[in-house]
């Protein structure tokens, strides 16, 4: 029994020694690749002091052009969101850990059902992209917890770059240009055969609800102006989807640009890449539009 | 017929079955001590013992055989 | 639950504690162990735990009845017991497992005639882990009837011998007689036994999580969504298909013989790696071991003894027979009956060649690799399992054909590549098939270390793989590729 313990001890060191060192590299290489995700996650995380920040999901990440927002409203902007359906859990992880270093001027969030409905494709594990910040801010490890993920991140530093490697590896061949300030544009044309509006037909999760609260408040406590957006579709639900946003926007005196109905975009093929997002030419169209109505202060 | 010749005729079925001209069975030989004796050649030899000895086995029989003395036993009852 | 997760973990830990805490009290060791089997089986599908007592306890009874009538030579009665007892499994696994199939295809086949019947399916649901229980039990009986073994007196060892949890799930298909022998012996602390049984357990959790379950999300994305993929495509996907067949259940294997060891029991060896064969015969003897020896014994010998006056004809219907059982074990739908038959005919060229008779070794060089053509006949059995799994892995016989139709015609596309998932599961692929090759032709090899380290090679490797997990494994099943078409 004695010698058993004894090789377990030895096993548990060893894994120590290996997991904190090959972890340390790894946390390295993930600040410098320029693969869609590591490079999104950590700049806005961990380094990012812009004026403006973009929040959101794919569509945000593909739909707003920080370089014409910074010409129109003369403050420095990056497009902070992250493909991947990600949700009120990641977003409020990453604007914890963004307050850890600076506060921004304004926060534009391109809200999306996932962050108030139970939708099942879109739940707690978003948070788990936060695992690389496991120990960064409150906000992100209460995230991490309620994404599973947060004892393993704690145990292991390797976990927190768990599928990463090649990926890191690649590094500076990754897809992400950084002189686009975290906008990846999509080039292509949909295809609109058999095309249907995306419905939602799922309940309100009051945790997420209390989430977005807690977003809007964490903002307004920061002095950060917040500003809902929504971003059109090609094709359009007949459901009044953002009443929710739209009811919150008005509860806490914010603004709320709804395009999700914009004429100039809906049913227009040769400015979308695919069914929810705009291609290079739309963003441009979309971004342009949206620079001229907002009113950061 | 003496049990020991019918052991040695089997060794010889065995012998031409498998093509191994130097093997030697005993009483506790199984199919583990033999390489080339598996579940398939198992039948072919049950065949060539039937026509070598003129009789016929059941199934249950030849399912029951655990090593070469069952077999030798059973040859030595019909 | 299943082993390779955090639940299992800490039910581990507690049943091994308390385990060994009653060594060496057998029969408390014993009892212990089947209330652990009956809770993890009740985690799983509570309502079928009922009927896995029922049918062991039906199955203990008539291999008591066997017995004794053997014993008071009424051979008669004997027989019509045995068959009893192989219609019960047999109609347990029809009832659950095909009634839907068959009367579905009865359905659509009264349909065709137009004759138009309203039947509905009994939407069974199938109890987890049925199609290995059942085998269990039935090789129990039979085993019994043929004299290979006495009948168990003791109704909580063959309850835990049909029970045992770490291979009630998805196997290996223990044969009664090593296993009962076992839990007649106290299972001591064996610090050797833990630290094997736990290498087994890592290296299953690698194969599993870090290869099969990354090569399912490309596989899956590709084969789910295949009228939006290229040719090329839709053909890599499925030749990595057999692969991730191979890491995922092989590697639940492992798990499942480690843990076990890891309770001083040696359960049968499952897998041992298939693909360095060069024809069909080969593949299954080394491809789901027990469940290909099950039906060897109580399939295909049977089969082959009672047609052996037919010859090599004789022999081509048993081994078409047994496989179609094969392939049919394996699910309810056509897609796998013929995939059974597929495999069968593949045996025929062997045995009209006189090929399947012989053992045929596989030549190696004087470096000790294996030689070009043998090289050759190994590929070209990994692409002949290939179609076989494609048919496999179709939901039914038209979406098989409906795959094999877009293959012409989708040439042009281009072909999907996710380079982190494929990067991934590539390196450490070419871990497995690195230890795979040591494995079958340098066995007397191992990895360098030096000699300083060559004692501690036990933790470095246990670390070593606990760090490769944790980097390269599949935690959640939440993961997917994006795939815009």
């Amino acid at each position: 029994m004695k010698k058993l313990l004894l090789h377990i001890l030895i096993v548990a060191c060893l894994f120590f020694l290996f997991d904190r060192s090959l972890g340390l590299g790894l946390k390295f290489l993930y600040s410098q690749s320029n693969a869609t995700d590591e490079y999104k996650i950590s700049y806005s995380n961990a380094t990012t002091r812009d004026s403006v920040l973009f929040f959101g999901s794919s569509r945000t990440l593909h739909h707003y052009v920080p370089s014409i927002f910074e010409k129109e409203l003369g403050l420095s902007c990056y497009n902070a969101a992250d493909w991947g359906i990600k949700n009120i859990y990641y977003h409020y992880g990453q604007l914890s850990n963004i307050l850890t270093r600076y506060t921004p001027k304004a926060i534009v969030f391109e809200i999306h059902p996932c962050d108030w409905l139970e939708t099942p494709f879109s739940g707690k594990e978003r948070a788990g992209a936060l695992a690389p910040y496991c120990g960064m801010s409150d906000g992100c490890d209460e995230m991490l917890k309620l994404s599973g993920k947060y004892w393993p991140c704690l145990l292991s530093t390797v976990y927190r770059y768990s599928g990463s490697l090649p990926n890191l590896l690649t590094g500076k061949l990754g897809a992400m240009d950084r002189s686009l300030k975290g906008w990846k544009p999509m080039d292509g044309i949909l295809d609109t055969t058999g095309l249907v509006a995306e419905e939602y037909p799922f309940p309100v999760d009051q945790e997420r609800v209390a989430l977005l609260e807690r977003f809007i408040s964490t903002c307004q406590q920061h002095h950060i102006q917040l500003v809902f957006v929504e971003s059109p579709m090609y094709l359009c639900s007949a459901q009044d989807v953002f009443q929710f946003p739209r009811d919150l926007a008005v509860k806490h005196n914010l603004t709320f640009l709804d395009h999700y109905r914009d004429s100039d975009f809906v049913g227009h093929a040769e400015l979308f890449y695919d069914f929810g997002h705009l291609n290079r030419k739309g963003a441009e169209l979309y971004s342009r539009k949206l620079s001229k109505e907002l009113r950061i202060e | 017929m003496e049990r020991n010749e019918i052991l040695e005729k089997v060794q010889d079925v065995f012998r031409e079955e498998l093509e191994l001209d130097d093997l030697e069975l005993t009483d506790e030989t199984t199919a583990d001590d033999v390489e080339e004796w598996d579940s398939l050649s198992h039948v072919q030899l049950v065949v060539a013992l039937e026509k070598a000895f003129g009789i016929k086995f059941t199934s249950r029989e030849i399912l029951s055989w655990d090593n070469v003395g069952d077999l030798v036993d059973c040859i030595a009852k019909k | 639950m299943v082993v390779n997760s955090l639940t299992f973990l800490w039910f581990f830990l507690v049943v091994m504690a308390v385990y060994y805490l009653c060594q060496p009290k057998k029969q408390v060791q014993n009892i212990f162990l089947l209330v652990c089997s009956y809770w993890f089986y009740a985690q799983i599908d509570v309502k079928m735990t009922g009927l896995l007592g029922v049918l062991t306890l039906a199955f203990w009874l008539m291999g008591h009845g066997i017995g004794k009538a053997i014993e008071k030579e009424k051979e008669r009665q004997a027989s019509l017991l045995t068959t009893l007892s192989v219609a019960v499994g047999i109609g347990a696994l029809f009832y659950f497992k095909y009634l839907d199939f068959f009367i579905g295809s009865f359905v659509a086949a009264a349909n065709l005639i137009g004759l138009h019947l309203s039947w509905t399916t009994l939407h069974l649901v199938v109890p987890v882990g049925l199609s290995f229980f059942t085998f269990k039990l039935m090789s129990y009986t039979l085993d019994i009837y043929h004299g290979k073994i006495e009948r168990e007196r003791n109704v909580l060892d063959f309850a835990n011998y049909i029970a045992f949890f770490p291979t009630i799930l998805s196997g290996p298909i223990d044969r009664p007689k090593p296993f009962l022998k076992q839990l007649k012996q106290s299972r001591l602390f064996i610090p050797d036994n833990l630290m094997s049984g736990f290498r087994r357990v890592l290296w299953g959790m690698f194969m599993k999580m870090c290869i099969a379950d990354r090569l399912d999300l490309y596989v899956s994305a590709v084969w789910n969504n295949y009228e939006h993929h290229s040719a090329s495509s839709i053909l890599f996907a499925s030749l990595l298909y057999p692969f991730q067949m191979y890491a995922d259940f092989s590697g639940y294997s492992e798990m499942a013989i480690g843990v076990a060891l890891m309770l001083g029991f040696k359960v049968a060896e499952n897998f041992k790696r298939p693909f360095f064969t060069i024809n069909i015969a080969q593949y299954w003897s080394r491809w789901h071991m027990t469940l290909t020896s099950w039906l060897t014994d109580y399939v295909f010998m049977p089969l082959n003894i009672k047609l052996r006056d037919w010859g090599t004809n004789g022999t081509i219907a048993a081994i078409m027979l047994n496989m179609t059982f094969i392939g049919m074990w394996h699910g309810a739908d056509w897609t796998f009956f013929l995939f059974g038959i597929y495999h069968g005919l593949w045996y025929i060229p062997l045995m009209v060649s006189g090929q399947f008779f012989k053992k045929t070794k596989i030549k190696v060089n004087s470096h000790g690799w294996p030689t070009s053509p043998f090289v050759m006949k190994m590929v070209g059995n990994y692409l002949v399992v290939t179609f076989g799994l494609m048919l496999f892995h179709s939901n039914n016989i038209s979406e098989f054909w409906d795959v094999l139709c877009r293959l012409p015609q989708a040439w042009n596309g281009s072909l999907f590549f996710d380079m982190p998932t494929l990067a991934n599961a590539a390196i450490c692929s070419i871990a497995l098939i690195y230890v795979d090759i040591q494995e079958e032709w340098f066995p007397k090899k191992r990895l360098y270390l030096p000699t300083w380290a060559e004692r501690w090679r036990w933790e470095l490797t246990v670390a070593v793989e606990i760090v490769a997990i944790l980097l390269f494994g599949i935690f959640d099943s939440n993961q997917f590729i994006y795939f815009q078409f």
